[in-house]
């Protein structure tokens, strides 16, 4: 099979996008894992409910896609809060892996609180981002693509400035790192918690939102994206912030370049890449080398 | 002089270990009070239960005259009391003066999106000059912004001082914050916390191994055994009370 440069550049810029969303939620998985230590099964239906939310807010409401995209993130966000002060809270002198079992109950009630409110048909969201290819020489591009890459970056930017620059950020940061030192700093953990479990919901809410304009909107559609930012997450070396995005933005272009060959085993790929690399390492591309 | 912190009747076990056995113990302000004894004889169990980590099965301690025990960490720290630990509980992947950013914070009680907003503000601004401050007075002012996994240990162990002093607190603990330092480092270490006192007028507890800081330092030791208070008094007459030696020893029959 022979590509044009073209070819290459629109499938790489496809697989950067995908790898963008991938990047939101496998940082999702990262900012909840750090702070609670759990691996958040329902981090996909965050995804599905920013989706929701937006086509909610974007066809039935009527506000422009700007106010509907923000306005969904915040409310996925909100309800991250509720279940941290809900379930999680009470949860918390239990194992750990007591909360894991959790947000797999939280994920089977929202998909069928989901599926009372929005239905079982696949949802379709208007091409906000228009769907006319852009040409540049002899670059064909699809303006959606550079939508969410752009969104992607500036959601991850303001995201990592959040933590490097702002106090609150860096007083989630030493929760993260101990969370016994960082109460004795007055910290009140317990509220830190309420906001690492906000902004990774936000996060996933966020790229659900993104991608609706792309895909159709079902109550089904967290299910695998939160496989595939799980499989991101690991595969940069999980409860590392740039290890979730170099993880996401690799399993897109490598799916997105497989799926060019062979399209059928597109999903396969990219679990097939994340076997391989964790035999190579085990802790990720950016993960420590040994166990 | 006034007590800065009363302790009654404490007791706090784990399963059926007795670890604080009915302890009372008054701290006058402005003193500098060591805490002494055999490895599990409770002292670090002390500090837990002084700082909210751990509830106590039964008795109070006062902070100031006010109840603090069962509170809360963060809000004991709001109170005023600042520790360190005995192993080293530094956030290892910020910088020095982040570490004691963090412990700058709580002088402040902003709402999240204030703090946000304040990012780049004179206030962030003058804490982080107050930060540098801090790593000046213990002499650190020279590694702020390495990642503080990087420093050496003995200045690992003055970094925790200065997040500790950055809480503002007017009781400050210490857990043996000699252990692992070379003889140098521990006599800059004895004038740093003295310095504690002296200049910043925060009122000292230590516990530590190192029988000559103390015996320099102390205004006034407590020996706990068994998580009993055996003696207490000023170090000259600590050091040769037979129940230290005991307590230290171990009893000869005769």
């Amino acid at each position: 099979m022979q590509f044009s440069v073209s070819d290459l550049v629109q499938i790489i810029l496809s697989g950067v996008a995908m790898g963008s969303i991938y990047a939101l939620m496998a940082l999702g998985f990262t900012i909840i894992y750090n702070a609670l230590r759990l691996i958040n099964f329902a981090q996909g239906d965050m995804f599905m409910l920013g989706a929701t939310f937006g086509l909610t807010l974007f066809v039935m409401w009527r506000l422009p896609f700007s106010v509907a995209f923000l306005l969904a993130g915040l409310g996925v966000a909100v309800v991250g809060m509720i279940i941290e002060r809900t379930v999680f809270r009470p949860l918390r002198r239990y194992p750990v892996l007591n909360l894991i079992i959790a947000t797999i109950g939280i994920s089977i009630t929202l998909r069928a609180l989901a599926l009372i409110i929005w239905g079982s048909q696949a949802l379709l969201f208007p091409p906000v981002f228009g769907d006319k290819p852009i040409t540049v020489g002899k670059l064909v591009l699809m303006p959606h693509y550079l939508w969410i890459i752009g969104i992607a970056v500036v959601v991850i930017a303001l995201l990592q400035a959040f933590f490097t620059l702002t106090l609150p950020g860096k007083a989630m940061r030493a929760t993260a790192q101990n969370r016994d030192a960082a109460a004795l700093m007055g910290i009140n953990v317990f509220r830190m918690d309420s906001l690492a479990s906000a902004i990774s919901a936000g996060l996933g809410g966020f790229g659900g939102v993104l991608i609706a304009p792309v895909f159709f909107v079902t109550t089904e559609m967290g299910a695998l994206a939160g496989l595939k930012g799980f499989a991101a997450a690991v595969l940069g070396g999980f409860g590392t912030i740039p290890g979730a995005i170099v993880g996401g933005l690799v399993l897109g272009v490598s799916e997105s370049l497989a799926a060019s060959v062979v399209s059928a085993y597109r999903d396969a790929v990219a679990f097939v890449i994340l076997i391989a690399v964790l035999l190579w390492r085990p802790g990720g591309i950016m993960g420590r080398k040994t166990r | 002089m006034a007590v800065i912190l009363d302790v009654r009747n404490l007791s706090k076990s784990f399963g059926g270990l007795v670890a604080i056995d009915d302890l009372s113990l008054e701290v006058e302000r402005g003193t500098i009070h060591a805490i002494i004894g055999p490895n599990g004889s409770g002292k670090t169990t002390f500090f837990n239960l002084a700082t909210g980590l751990y509830t106590p099965d039964s008795g109070e301690i006062l902070f100031e005259g006010e109840r603090i025990s069962g509170l809360p960490p963060h809000v004991i720290a709001h109170k005023g009391i600042g520790r360190t630990f005995q192993n080293l509980l530094l956030f290892g992947d910020m910088t020095a003066v982040d570490n004691v950013m963090v412990g700058l914070q709580c002088r402040n009680r902003y709402s999240l999106v204030e703090a946000i907003l304040r990012t780049g503000s004179a206030v962030t601004d003058q804490m982080y000059k107050e930060a540098t401050k801090l790593l000046d007075f213990v002499r650190l002012g020279g590694s702020r912004d390495q990642p503080s996994k990087y420093l050496s240990y003995g200045e690992q162990r003055l970094l925790e001082i200065a997040r500790a002093l950055g809480t503002n607190p007017r009781l400050i603990l210490l857990d043996e914050p000699a252990a692992g330092m070379n003889p140098q480092e521990t006599i800059l270490l004895t004038k740093t916390i003295r310095r504690i006192r002296d200049e910043l007028g925060v009122t000292v507890v230590i516990i530590e191994h190192d029988m000559r800081l103390v015996m320099n330092l102390a205004e006034r030791v407590s020996v706990l055994d068994y998580g009993r208070k055996v003696s207490e008094g000023p170090p000259e007459v600590i050091k040769n009370d037979p129940k230290v030696i005991e307590a230290y020893l171990g009893v000869t029959e005769e």
